[in-house]
């Protein structure tokens, strides 16, 4: 396991590291030193170009899980902004060039805002109508006078520090070197805290709201991040072919950005770069092929889709994967039974005790269309009480905990924490006053470990800069040290095993994956913890390892607990309290014992059954 | 009048066919919960094969047409077969991107075929006279669109709430393997609704070739105004998607008349940005929620 390298425990969360990437960008180089047929040089040329791009994009498409089939667009934004200021206002290169890379940031903002409120398509759509929009504007009428319409632009000359950048020689490397630059801003992005969170907003966009993720912030600051990549590719294609015209970055360009991600491998850094390589080489390769070409780059782009989604970069992996299948169904989840913990120390623990005031529902409903899901629910959680909430299947209860965590509004009613008016806040909002909840589905990020899943719990509340994550590691540390702490704490608390600690999510058994729930719910000081079904599906045994998790939590922290399960005798060992709905409504409210007790609820559960059968 | 009546029933018109077109791309959403970026490629295809057969094979216009009709059926349902059922379990993105594949595709194979003398003349399905009130002049074009649209929409809307197969189509949206738990045939389902839209964008490639021309480029920019409609509309919403239509028909032809040809898709793409931001479910969607 990663965890035992220098650099402190902070290496705990980091994720993966650019090596494969400088590596080939070092062989590009090298390949680039020697003399080249020009076909070839252009090939390398508009790889290392595309492939700033195609990095920086997979941060949207392999670590948000969106789409964007327009991403020329920002490069034609940049492109032109750049070579207009520089050749016709006369500004300084350098200047010309930021002011690109700004231009592409803002319009990224612009529609970003709008794309970002509509997941998956509003991206798919959004991006695809700008590419659209953009190549037009460019080539109308209208800013003809400005952009040269259809002509383009011609860039006569460019020089930095005696290079001349329209030389290919000397531009290949100035390329490569943008690119060795996007590769270390991406790969810092991808592995930071904002990277964490983006593959939980993949994950679960409901998730990371409850984890107090600002999912549209986060999303569109990735999105702004990739379009200034785009403008750098743009700046690049301009000097390299000294002229620019809108067909440059016509809806093809932009395909070939998605197809190179693709290709190359989603969510991994060095992908794109092989991605971009192949498809630049793709058309000299097959160049007796003329109009069959484009079908030969669709075929491809689609059997990857389907048959080999992770792309060339996945294949090292997949290809093992694929010659074991048959004989193996699927490598076994859990090594290792889950069993007791001891006591951790308390200074092991590091954690606070916290203090809940009372919460108060009134007259809660919650109405889809006709059907009421709650109606008029009441029902008053002491402070530091473990309040267990039953019911049939559709009885209300996992709308009480969704009204509870933020994710659904009431149609009316309150609920109050102490005096604060819960009804209608921001599941981030919830998180922030101390609300935190499990998922009755693994809700987890499959390959981040458990520690780094543990983390995100604590996402809202450390005060964090995406400037000093793009800095590296290094820069970062101090930062992470206090997320592992912490969440080594927690999971300490929990009871999890060290050695599990730093197992990828996806492998955990089903017990582990409620532990780590329930830690990421505890990181954070809640002062409330809303456990949605945790005993569903465990064995006796890793049952009793949750009730002792739980009852050790609950002593260690204070902190008031609202369980919604299915198992009464699990139920009626650790609440001071018990609340029974049906069909929406408050049945029975009182201590377990007594309420399980009562002829109606009995009905409700069992139907009519003599009282003392109950397990 | 002058001009602005003319403009209006052009906006009619040609807003109309978006709202059918956003049908299509609604009905496949409602069944299978995907949005087609193929299907502008997938209508050219059919509307191709009926113009082989009229102007190759000399066949009279209403034979080629209807020919073509199941065949175009055909055509999405082995799209579908081919390009998704394979490993459909795939992410939602994974998805969305092969039936951009799709397109690429299919336009590279339509102009690796029909490419050369492109565009060509496809013969009127209407007289183009149409109707005369007054002064007013109702093309015949506008006529057989609003026909098409509103056996449409009632179709659809009768097949998804009184018919079993709507059933299982929302069934199989909402949670295909809790729908395939149950015995429902998944696939199936959804190589119906490939069928579908792609019969409904078949008629809106037959009623716009004989104005547009035929070409293979000739949805490519239809398209983005259709989706457009869609989302204005709401995603699962038939009268939304028309309305939205129609809506979109009327702000670009009026742009295009009254300002420049390139705002009038400047004025549309503002339209979907202010749409997602003030309204993201769209007019009458609604935004799914997610189980937890």
């Amino acid at each position: 396991m990663a965890g035992t390298s220098r650099g402190g425990s902070a290496a705990a969360l980091r994720g993966q590291r650019p090596v494969t990437s400088l590596l080939t960008v070092v062989v590009l180089a090298v390949v680039a030193l020697f003399p080249l047929q020009p076909a070839w040089q252009q090939v390398l040329l508009l790889a290392a170009i595309w492939a700033s791009s195609a990095v920086a994009l997979n941060l949207w498409q392999g670590y948000t899980g969106e789409i964007s089939f327009g991403h020329a667009a920002f490069a034609a934004v940049g492109a032109y902004v750049g070579a207009l200021l520089f050749t016709k206002a006369g500004l300084p290169l350098a200047l010309a060039v930021l002011s690109a890379l700004l231009a592409s940031a803002a319009v990224a903002a612009l529609v970003g805002w709008a794309l970002v409120q509509l997941s998956h398509f509003g991206s798919a759509i959004v991006t695809f109508f700008l590419a659209f929009v953009v190549v037009a504007l460019l080539g109308s009428g209208t800013l003809r006078g400005v952009t040269g319409g259809e002509n383009g632009v011609l860039i006569p000359s460019a020089q930095i520090g005696g290079l001349d950048l329209l030389d290919t020689g000397t531009l290949v490397f100035v390329a490569l070197a943008c690119l060795t630059v996007t590769v270390l801003l991406t790969s810092n992005y991808a592995s930071g805290r904002a990277g964490r969170a983006l593959l939980l907003v993949k994950r679960s966009e409901t998730v990371a709201g409850t984890m107090g993720v600002d999912v549209r912030r986060v999303k569109l600051t990735a999105f702004i991040f990739t379009a200034i990549f785009g403008a750098v590719s743009g700046i690049l294609l301009t000097l390299a072919f000294g002229y620019l015209t809108p067909g440059l970055f016509d809806t093809t360009a932009s395909v070939n950005l998605v197809a190179m991600v693709v290709v190359g491998g989603t969510g991994r850094i060095v992908g794109p770069i092989l991605g971009a390589v192949f498809f630049t080489a793709l058309p000299v390769a097959v160049q007796g092929a003329g109009e069959q070409q484009a079908v030969f780059g669709a075929v491809i782009f689609l059997l990857f889709l389907v048959f080999l989604p992770t792309g060339l970069a996945g294949l090292p992996r997949e290809l093992p994967r694929a010659l074991r299948r048959g004989r193996v169904k699927r490598a076994e989840t859990s090594t290792a039974a889950l069993v007791p913990q001891p006591r951790p120390t308390a200074e092991l623990l590091d954690m606070h005790r916290v203090d809940p005031p009372a919460l108060t529902i009134e007259g809660l409903e919650v109405r889809f269309g006709k059907l009421a899901a709650l109606s008029g629910v009441s029902l008053r959680v002491e402070p530091r009480s473990i309040h267990a909430i039953v019911g049939a299947n559709g009885a209300g209860k996992s709308t009480l905990l969704n009204v509870l965590s933020g994710v659904q509004k009431p149609t009316a009613g309150s609920c109050r924490l102490g005096d604060t008016e819960l009804a209608g806040l921001s599941p981030q909002r919830m998180r922030a006053l101390g609300l935190a909840r499990t998922f009755q589905h693994p809700s987890h990020v499959a390959d981040l470990s458990a520690l780094a899943n543990v983390s995100l719990g604590l996402y809202a509340s450390r005060r964090w800069s995406l400037a000093r994550d793009l800095l590296g590691a290094r820069a970062r540390r101090r930062g992470e040290e206090e997320l592992v702490r912490r969440s080594t704490a927690a999971l300490h608390l929990v009871g999890l095993p060290v050695h599990r600690h730093g197992v990828p999510a996806g492998d955990l058994s089903l017990a582990e994956t409620r532990l780590v729930d329930i830690a990421r719910a505890l990181v954070d000081d809640a002062s409330f913890v809303l456990l949605d079904e945790p005993t569903a599906g465990l064995a006796e045994d890793e049952m009793d390892i949750l009730r002792t998790a739980l009852v050790r939590v609950h002593e260690a922290r204070g902190m008031s607990i609202v369980v919604v399960a299915h198992h009464l005798e699990f139920l009626r060992e650790i609440a001071d309290n018990l609340t029974v709905l049906d069909s929406g409504a408050v049945l029975a409210d009182g201590i377990p014992e007594e309420v399980l007790r009562r002829p109606q609820v009995l009905e409700a559960f069992l139907g009519r059954t003599p009282a003392g059968v109950m397990e | 009048m002058g001009i602005l009546v003319p403009t209006l029933i052009s906006g009619l018109t040609i807003g109309v066919m978006y709202g059918l077109f956003a049908c299509g791309t609604a009905v496949l959403y409602k069944a299978t919960g995907l949005i087609n970026f193929a299907l502008g490629g997938l209508a050219t295809v059919a509307t191709f094969v009926a113009w082989s057969l009229i102007a190759g094979q000399g066949w009279p216009v209403w034979a080629g047409v209807i020919t073509a009709l199941p065949i175009a059926a055909a055509i999405g349902a082995f799209c579908y077969v081919a390009v998704i059922w394979p490993r459909d379990g795939a992410e939602r993105t994974n998805l969305l991107m092969r039936t951009l594949g799709l397109f690429l595709l299919i336009q590279a194979v339509t102009q690796l075929f029909w490419g050369e003398g492109q565009p060509f003349t496809f013969p009127s399905l209407v007289p183009t006279q149409g109707l005369r009130i007054g002064a007013v002049h109702i093309p015949g074009n506008l006529l057989a669109a609003l026909g098409l649209a509103v056996i449409t929409a009632a179709g659809f809307w009768l097949l998804f709430t009184r018919t079993r197969v709507g059933l299982l189509m929302r069934a199989v949206a909402d949670s295909p393997d809790v729908a395939g738990l149950l015995g429902v045939r998944t696939k199936i389902i959804a190589g119906v609704a490939w069928a579908l839209s792609t019969v409904v964008a078949y008629g809106v490639g037959l009623l716009t070739a004989p104005t547009l021309l035929l070409s293979t480029h000739m949805l490519d920019s239809f398209m983005l105004f259709a989706f457009t409609a869609v989302v204005c509309g709401g995603l699962d919403s038939f009268a939304g998607g028309l309305l939205g239509g129609v809506l979109i028909g009327l702000l670009s032809t009026a742009m295009a008349v009254f300002a420049a040809p390139e705002w009038s898709v400047v004025s549309v793409f503002a339209l979907l940005l202010a749409t997602l931001l003030l309204r993201p479910a769209g007019m009458f969607g609604r935004l799914s929620s997610e189980r937890l």
